[in-house]
C-alpha cells in the first residue's frame, strides 16, 4: 500500500526577547497549532496559548484558522510570538 | 560602568537585535558608540521618525527611550516622539532633560520613575532584542497614531 510522505516545513519562532525555538510544522496545519507549539517551546509548558499572539512580518495575525501556506509562510519562515498584554504602569 | 564594557555587551547582543528588528519591520539600526539610532514608522503614517536607544551603562541599566529629529538628531524629547493615542505615557528628569517614557518595563525612563524604581526586573526585560519588540509595540499596537510630539 502506497503512503505519501508528508511535507514538514521548519519554522523559527521567535519570542518578545530574541529567544527562538525552531520546529517542524505542516505547511497545511492552521496557524493556531503554530502558535500552540511555539508558546509551549518559547514560554513553557504552563503557558495558555490565548494569551499571546502570533507576528508575521511585523503584523498580528488575527485570523489563526488559516494554514501556514495561506498566511504566506513557507519552509524556514520565522514568526514572533509575544504576549498579548504587556504590564502598564 | 566602563564604556569598553558596555560596548562588549552591545556586541554581544547586537546581531540578535538586528534580527528582531528586521522581522519587526523596524528600519536599519545604525550604531555609533553606546548610542544606537533606530528609523521608524508608526502604524498608518509615512511619517519618518528616529528612535533613539542610549545605552550607557547598559545592561546594568536598561536603555533610555528617546526620539530624535531624523533631520537634526541633535534635536531630542518630546516634540520629536509620535503621539500613540492609547499609549500609556508619563515624564521624566534625567539631568535637567526632562524624557517622555511609555509605562512599560523595558526601558531606563520605565525604570527611573519613583513609581517603579523599587521594582525587580530580570535584566532581559531590557535586552536590546526586547526593547526592539516594546519599540514596535508602541508603533503598532499603541494608536492610533495621532502625529507628531508628546
Amino acid at each position: 500500500m502506497a503512503t505519501i510522505a508528508q511535507e514538514l516545513w521548519t519554522i523559527v519562532a521567535v519570542a518578545g526577547d530574541g529567544d527562538e525555538a525552531r520546529f517542524e510544522d505542516n505547511p497545511h496545519s492552521p496557524l493556531r497549532h503554530l502558535l500552540d507549539q511555539a508558546v509551549r517551546r518559547l514560554y513553557g509548558q504552563a503557558a495558555n496559548p490565548s494569551d499571546y499572539e502570533m507576528l508575521i512580518a511585523g503584523t498580528v495575525q488575527t485570523d489563526l484558522e488559516i494554514s501556514l501556506q495561506q498566511a504566506g509562510l513557507r519552509n524556514g519562515a520565522e514568526v514572533v510570538v509575544q504576549p498579548r498584554d504587556v504590564s502598564k504602569g | 560602568m566602563d564604556t569598553e564594557l558596555v560596548l562588549a555587551v552591545i556586541d554581544r547582543d547586537w546581531q540578535v537585535f538586528i534580527a528582531q528588528a528586521a522581522r519587526l519591520g523596524l528600519g536599519a539600526p545604525r550604531r555609533t558608540g553606546v548610542e544606537i539610532g533606530i528609523p521608524v514608522r508608526p502604524a498608518g503614517t509615512g511619517e519618518d521618525y528616529l528612535a533613539i536607544l542610549e545605552c550607557d551603562g547598559y545592561d546594568v541599566a536598561a536603555p533610555l527611550l528617546d526620539f530624535a529629529n531624523p533631520e537634526h538628531p541633535d534635536q531630542r524629547g518630546g516634540p520629536c516622539w509620535p503621539r500613540m493615542g492609547s499609549a500609556p505615557m508619563n515624564q521624566i528628569t534625567i539631568g535637567n532633560r526632562s524624557v517622555p517614557i511609555i509605562c512599560t518595563p523595558g526601558t531606563r525612563g520605565y525604570h527611573l520613575h519613583i513609581s517603579h524604581v523599587h521594582e525587580a526586573h530580570p535584566r532581559t526585560t531590557w535586552r536590546l532584542s526586547a526593547v526592539a519588540t516594546l519599540l514596535h509595540r508602541f508603533l503598532t499596537q499603541m494608536g492610533p497614531y495621532q502625529g507628531r510630539g508628546v
